[in-house]
This record gives C-alpha cells, sequence and structure tokens, in this order.
C-alpha cells in the first residue's frame, strides 16, 4: 500500500492533466472529468489524506450550460471504498467520484455525481462510461 | 276578429320587442321577470340560454365571494389550482378559468390576470342575481368567453331597503354584510360593505395547511338617476382588499423569499404527511390584492324604437406575492372598457343592433427574485381590442326566435420583454354566432346555439402562478380560438322544471405552460380539443312548502387537454337539495356528489409522498407515489333559518357536515413533484375537499 501511495505521490505530474470522457445518464450527452493535481494534504502519506483538485464538466447538459458553469472542487477519499468526495468552496455544490472497484486511486474513474446550487436548489446529473484520455 | 288577433299580435310583438330592447340594452342585465315561473332556474325570455342563481341560494351555500356561491351550478366548477395560494377559479363547460369572464350589471370588469385571485375578492353582498351564460359567444360583448359569462345583477337602487348580516362560525369564520338603497323611481343610491374572514385548514396536523387563511373587505356604490324621460344614466365604483396566507399554521406572512426551498430534510422522513420540520417561509404563500374599479352606463331613447347605450368600466388591481416557490411577484393590472350600440326596431319582428367596444388591459409585473436577481423574462404586456358588431333578433313567430351576430375584432398584444421570441401578436377575427329558440308548447323549448369565442393568451399567470422560481418564456403565436355547439331543453310547469343541455367545445390553440420544457413554456398547442358537457336538473315541488332539486354533470374531455389543466377537473357529479319550508323555518339540505377519477391524464403521475436522496449519485429519490384514482366522495351542506319577526331573522348552518377532506382521505395536496432533473415541493395534488367541516349561526336585520 505504501509503495502503491509513494508511486502515486511522486507520478504526480502523470496525473495532473489527466482526463475522462463519458455520457451524462440516461443521455448520450458527454461530460467530462479533469484531474488537475492529485497531493497529500500536509505532505502526509497516507491514504486519508489524498488530495485531488478536479474540474467536473456536464458539457451536453442544457440545463447546466445554460448556468454557464464549470465546477471545480478538492476531493478526497471518502468513508467508503471506491468513493472520493469534494464539497466546492460555495460550501453547497458536491462531487462524488467514484472508481473502479479495488482502485484506490483515481486511475481508472468509472463516474461521478455533481449536485448544485441553482438559484435557491440542488440539481443534480451523473457522468457514467468514463473513459481515460490523454490531454 | 282579425282585427283583434292583429292587435293582440301587435301588443305581444311590442311587448317582446321591448323586453328585447331592454335585454339588449342591458346586454345580460336581467331583472326577475313577472312571467317567470317560480321554479326555472332557466330564463324562459331570453333567447340566449340564462341560468340563474338567487341571492337566497348564495346565503343557502354560506358563500361570501362569487368562487363558492358559483360552485356546483350546472356545468359549472370551482378549481383551487393551488392549495397554498388559494387561487380559485370559476370554469364553465369545462373550459379554464382564464375563459370565464365576469360581467357587473352587464359590463365585463375583471381580466383574466386580475381574476386570478379576483374570484375570492368578488363580494356577494349587494348581489341580487348571478347569471350564468355558458359557451363560446354567449355574451355579445365578451367574445373572449370561450366558457362562458357570470353577470353580477347587483341590487336594484328604486326602492328602499336595509340590511345588516352577521354570520360567524368554526375556524375562526366571520361575515358581515351590509347593504342599503334609498332610491325612488327617478333615482337611487345603494351602498355595500363585506368583511370575510377565515383561518387556514390542516387537517393532518403535520404544521403545513391544506387551505389558506384568507380576510376580504369590500365595498360597492352605485347611482342610477333618470335624468328625463329618454335618458337614463348610471355610475357605480368599488374598492376590495383581499389577503391570502397559505401553507403555515401560524397566520406567517413571509416578507421575502425564501433563500432555500423545502427538500427531503424538510419533514420528517421526508415524507410530506409527516411533521414539517423546515424553515415557515419554505411553505408559505402570502398573496395581498387591492382593487379600485369603477363604471357607468347611459342609456337614451330617440323614440319608442331606437335607442343608444353607452357603458365604460375600469379596473386598477395591484397584487403582491411572495411564494414558497422562492419568489416574489407583484403586479398592476389595468382594466379598460367601453362599448357604444344602437337598439333599433325595424319592422315588427326585427331589432337591429350595432356596436363598437373597446379594450384595453395593461399589465405589469415586477419581481426582485425573477427579474433583478435573475434576469428572467418579464411578462408585462399590453393588450388591445377593438371591437364592431351587428347583431339581429328576428321573432320569427310566437314559436321561433333567431338571434344572428356578426362580430369582427382586431386584437393586439405586446409583450414589453423584447427578448419574448416574436413579443408581438396582432390578429383580426370575424366570427358569426347563431342562436335559436324554438317553443315546442308553452312549457317545453328548445334553444340550439353556435358560437364563437376567441382569445389571446396574455400570460401563463393566468391559470398558474407563474408556475415556478425558474419563470416561464413566453411563446404565443396565436389566439386561443372557440366554437361552441348547445342544445338545451326545457320543461317547465308550475311544480317542477327540468333543464336539459348538450354542449360541445372545439378548442383550438389552446395556450398552456409545457411543463416539459425548462423554464417553462407558455405555447399554444397544436391539436383541437373537443370538451363535452352535459346537464341535467330537474326541480320538483313535492308540497306547496317543500321543493327538491337534482342536478347531474358529466364533463368529457380528451387526456391531451387534461394533462394542460392546472388540477384535476371533476368528471362525473351529481347534486341534491331539498329546500323545506315549516312555519318560519326553512331548512335546506344539500347533498354533493363527485364521482371517480383517473387522475393520471392530469399529469398527476409525478405527485410523491415520500423524497429521499441517494448519498453517493444525489439522485432525488421520490417514492409512495400519491393515489392515481380519486374515490367517489360526497360532502352534506345543512342551512336553517327563522324569521323571528318581520325584520329579524336567525339563520345557522354547516358546510361539509360529514367533515371530508381528501387530507382525511391520506391525500393531502402537497406532494414532492418531478420537475425535469429534480424533485420540488408542489401543492397542486388536488382533488377533493380541502376546507373541513365548518359550524356557524348568524342573524340578519332588514328593513
Amino acid at each position: 500500500m505504501k509503495v502503491l501511495i509513494s508511486l502515486l505521490f511522486f507520478s504526480n505530474v502523470a496525473f495532473a492533466h489527466t482526463a475522462f470522457n463519458g455520457n451524462i445518464k440516461g443521455t448520450s450527452q458527454p461530460c467530462s472529468l479533469h484531474i488537475q493535481q492529485v497531493y497529500f494534504a500536509d505532505n502526509i502519506e497516507k491514504p486519508e489524506n489524498l488530495r485531488a483538485d478536479v474540474m467536473a464538466s456536464l458539457e451536453g447538459d442544457d440545463h447546466h450550460i445554460s448556468h454557464g458553469e464549470e465546477f471545480f472542487f478538492t476531493i478526497k477519499p471518502a468513508s467508503r471504498p471506491n468513493l472520493f468526495s469534494g464539497i466546492a468552496d460555495n460550501q453547497k455544490d458536491q462531487l462524488n467520484v467514484i472508481t473502479k472497484a479495488g482502485s484506490l486511486e483515481l486511475e481508472i474513474v468509472d463516474s461521478y455525481a455533481v449536485k448544485w446550487w441553482h438559484l435557491n436548489h440542488f440539481h443534480s446529473a451523473q457522468c457514467v462510461n468514463l473513459k481515460r484520455v490523454q490531454e | 276578429m282579425f282585427k283583434n288577433s292583429l292587435a293582440v299580435l301587435l301588443v305581444f310583438l311590442t311587448y317582446l320587442a321591448h323586453a328585447h330592447v331592454e335585454q339588449l340594452d342591458n346586454i345580460e342585465v336581467t331583472e326577475t321577470k313577472d312571467f317567470e315561473l317560480p321554479l326555472s332556474r332557466v330564463e324562459r325570455a331570453s333567447v340566449v340560454k340564462k341560468e340563474k342563481l338567487t341571492k337566497e341560494r348564495v346565503e343557502h351555500k354560506n358563500a361570501v365571494s362569487l368562487a363558492k356561491a358559483i360552485d356546483l351550478e350546472p356545468g359549472v366548477q370551482t378549481t383551487l389550482t393551488c392549495a397554498n395560494c388559494g387561487s380559485q377559479r370559476v370554469t364553465l363547460n369545462g373550459m379554464r378559468g382564464e375563459n370565464t369572464t365576469i360581467l357587473v350589471d352587464g359590463i365585463p370588469a375583471y381580466s383574466s390576470v386580475s381574476s386570478f385571485y379576483g374570484m375570492e375578492a368578488i363580494p356577494m353582498s349587494g348581489v341580487a342575481l348571478i347569471e350564468v351564460m355558458r359557451g363560446a359567444g354567449s355574451s355579445l360583448t365578451a367574445p373572449e368567453a370561450i366558457g362562458g359569462v357570470i353577470n353580477l345583477v347587483t341590487e336594484r337602487t328604486d326602492q328602499n331597503k336595509f340590511s345588516y348580516l352577521v354570520r360567524g362560525g368554526e375556524r375562526e369564520s366571520f361575515n358581515q354584510q351590509f347593504l342599503g338603497v334609498y332610491g325612488t323611481a327617478k333615482r337611487g343610491t345603494l351602498i355595500t360593505a363585506q368583511t370575510n374572514q377565515i383561518s387556514f385548514f390542516d387537517e393532518d396536523n403535520n404544521s403545513v395547511a391544506e387551505a389558506s387563511a384568507q380576510n376580504q373587505k369590500a365595498v360597492f356604490i352605485k347611482h342610477d338617476q333618470k335624468l328625463n324621460e329618454c335618458l337614463k344614466v348610471s355610475v357605480r365604483g368599488g374598492h376590495q382588499n383581499l389577503e391570502l396566507i397559505g401553507g403555515a399554521t401560524e397566520h406567517f406572512r413571509n416578507k421575502s423569499y425564501p433563500t432555500t426551498l423545502a427538500d427531503e430534510t424538510s419533514f420528517e422522513n421526508g415524507d410530506v404527511r409527516k411533521k414539517f420540520t423546515g424553515s415557515l417561509d419554505q411553505i408559505s404563500d402570502w398573496i395581498r390584492l387591492k382593487r379600485m374599479d369603477g363604471g357607468g352606463s347611459f342609456l337614451y331613447h330617440f323614440d319608442g324604437e331606437t335607442n343608444v347605450k353607452g357603458s365604460f368600466s375600469l379596473a386598477k388591481q395591484e397584487q403582491y406575492s411572495v411564494y414558497s416557490h422562492g419568489y416574489d411577484y407583484d403586479n398592476e393590472d389595468m382594466f379598460r372598457f367601453f362599448d357604444m350600440k344602437v337598439n333599433r326596431l325595424v319592422g315588427e319582428d326585427h331589432l337591429f343592433t350595432i356596436g363598437v367596444d373597446h379594450r384595453n388591459e395593461e399589465m405589469n409585473s415586477n419581481s426582485k427574485f425573477l427579474y433583478q436577481v435573475n434576469d428572467f423574462y418579464s411578462d408585462s404586456f399590453t393588450f388591445d381590442t377593438l371591437g364592431f358588431y351587428i347583431q339581429d333578433e328576428w321573432f320569427i313567430s310566437d314559436k321561433d326566435e333567431l338571434n344572428l351576430v356578426l362580430r369582427f375584432d382586431n386584437m393586439d398584444v405586446k409583450w414589453q420583454d423584447q427578448r419574448i421570441t416574436d413579443n408581438h401578436l396582432k390578429k383580426s377575427v370575424l366570427a358569426p354566432r347563431v342562436h335559436y329558440k324554438r317553443s315546442h308548447t308553452d312549457a317545453l323549448s328548445s334553444r340550439f346555439s353556435l358560437g364563437v369565442g376567441y382569445r389571446a393568451p396574455l400570460t401563463l399567470f393566468e391559470s398558474q402562478h407563474g408556475t415556478n422560481e425558474e419563470g416561464f418564456e413566453t411563446e404565443i403565436n396565436e389566439l386561443e380560438r372557440a366554437e361552441t355547439f348547445t342544445y338545451t331543453l326545457n320543461y317547465d310547469q308550475s311544480v317542477r322544471s327540468s333543464a336539459f343541455s348538450a354542449t360541445l367545445t372545439q378548442l383550438h390553440n389552446m395556450a398552456y405552460g409545457d411543463e416539459n420544457e425548462e423554464p417553462i413554456k407558455f405555447k399554444n398547442a397544436s391539436e383541437t380539443m373537443s370538451v363535452g358537457t352535459l346537464n341535467l336538473l330537474h326541480i320538483e315541488r313535492i308540497t306547496s312548502n317543500w321543493t327538491v332539486e337534482s342536478t347531474f354533470d358529466w364533463f368529457m374531455m380528451p387526456d391531451s387537454y387534461k394533462e394542460k389543466l392546472p388540477i384535476a377537473a371533476q368528471e362525473t357529479r351529481a347534486r341534491f337539495i331539498s329546500d323545506y319550508h315549516f312555519g318560519k323555518n326553512e331548512f335546506v339540505t344539500t347533498l354533493n356528489i363527485i364521482g371517480p377519477r383517473n387522475l393520471k391524464p392530469y399529469n398527476y403521475d409525478k405527485n410523491y409522498n415520500v423524497l429521499s436522496e441517494d448519498p453517493i449519485t444525489f439522485e432525488d429519490i421520490p417514492s409512495s407515489q400519491k393515489n392515481q384514482t380519486s374515490p367517489l366522495f360526497y360532502t352534506i351542506d345543512l342551512f336553517l333559518q327563522r324569521q323571528v319577526t318581520d325584520r329579524f331573522r336567525l339563520l345557522a348552518g354547516v358546510t361539509n357536515l360529514l367533515d371530508y377532506t381528501q387530507t382525511k382521505y391520506k391525500e393531502s395536496p402537497l406532494s414532492w413533484r418531478v420537475h425535469g432533473d429534480h424533485v420540488h415541493l408542489d401543492n397542486r395534488h388536488i382533488w377533493g375537499p380541502v376546507q373541513g367541516r365548518v359550524i356557524y349561526a348568524g342573524l340578519n336585520y332588514q328593513l
């Protein structure tokens, strides 16, 4: 495990700007997840300190596009396996990134769900069938 | 003999012509005629079918507003369009509320916008008679009345009368009606005022009211004067205030819109049937209405054959509202109407009318949330229509009467928000109308009518209160247009009266809010809808002091029409009224039976009781879908009065005696409604009564 984490840490550059493309659940509309940076909080190399700065984009969600936003989060491991979660700076928008079973890091992302604050209520969407693309 | 017969015929024709001149002069204004049979609910002399509701009947219902007074009359439904905001719309022949036009003494007085809440604000004090004329083309000066026209006939001023009525009861219900009339045959003045209040209803005690609390105040003044033998003038003015407080059970007035809408955390276990635990502004609607109106008319007789009549109406109504849906919405609606016509008797059997009318409406809306914080489309508009009409009433024989009308209108709507696609609608319409009455015997008569109605859809607010926090877009390209065919058979005798009517309305370009769009789009439907109604009314005087009345209604409408209605319509129903006099007492029992319905075509399948959220996918998960059928149910109302002295009477009654509400049937109007990719709290799962039993008592002093 320690080896794996070390590998992850030292391969930050490799993870930077990694992108995953998929489609919005129930539609063929595109969506994507961009992992911009992966690191350990406080430089302490423990699994629970793993952090990633990501951008979730729902290009195909008409409703979302009309709001003209992309979502930026810092995610970290959640209480259950294969799940990374983050809350946006507005303290309202939320992101859950689901990795492949058995994958402890963010190399193989399966899907993500985003929930965003709109006016006075939340909307949500899921981006599924994510495939890694090299930027 | 021949001369005598001719003389009699001439007298009869003159009488008929006079009656019709008077009828036309007043458009739809009528008074109780001597030749009417006491039981008949349909005015016999009129070629247009005109159903009457007397002041006494209104009192039997404990109704203090037009919306409640007219409910359940043949072909009429009062629909509560949202439980929180308390808007009640009166629908005729199954058409929507915006297709009903309200006249005061024959003059249009309400716009489709001002009647959205205005129906609850229209007081019953001072109203002597309500006339209902159903079907497109039923009024000469209200072509937009696709469903029909309701005319409020105010008390005559050629009398001296004083009346004070006070009623109070459960749910803090309290009503006072004052009426004073001082007049002679030459001049008279009427002053009437009304205050009314009732508290909210929360039948499931979940801290969310299913029926709003109301406060209403109104005053109305009318003056009639015969200036000389040829000229008569009438002026009137009124002021109304209405306040509706919905949702919260603490008379909470939300001064500002909620910044966070209710979600699954706002109710115990996310279940709308359980205790509300959120903040009060998430469930509260607060609507205030302030209205001032005035009008007048003159009638000038040139000679025995020709007269001219002019009338006008002005109304300014202001609305201030804050909705639990998360926005505020205010508007100011200015309504102006003017009509001038000439009636001329030509020969012995033709009465011609030629006239021109002009209607103008200007609505300006404002919303901090919708227009200032967010840049949503404004629904402010100006509406202008200029109409010309010509009518021939042809008394073909003593058994046959034909009424032919041709009307031309030039309509112009401008939506002020330039961003609205094609924000200008300009249309001209030429529409005929035919009414034919055949008297088979003295007791039996038939009426056929074919009328055309057309209306410029103006704002989604006509049928829904702006729908939701994301505003709406307007894409109206056509006028709503309808043809109504009606057949009526009347049978009237001294001890019984029956009326059967069948109506078919073909509605084109129906305006509706498309909820499949985000934001909701106000647009024309592409399909033509056929809506049919059948009504049967029978009144039987069983003994000299006991009368029973039964009414049966069927409303038939296609699913494509149902899905565009704001709430589920009644489809089958029956009503039985027993009116029994004994000594100085009168006892009235009313049984209303509403048939079962399939609610799914009304889009009720989007309504759920429970909401939860998947913690991983953030998906809203609605569950426990609201019932998709409504049961057969019945309600009973009682009314008892005793004439203590000539001037003083006591009255008491119970509305909804069995305390039947849909909420007690485990079906609160409150629901989680699926809209696009999210679910929001709504209160439009309405199919039955939301107000429970109210016991009341009162007294009336009359001079």
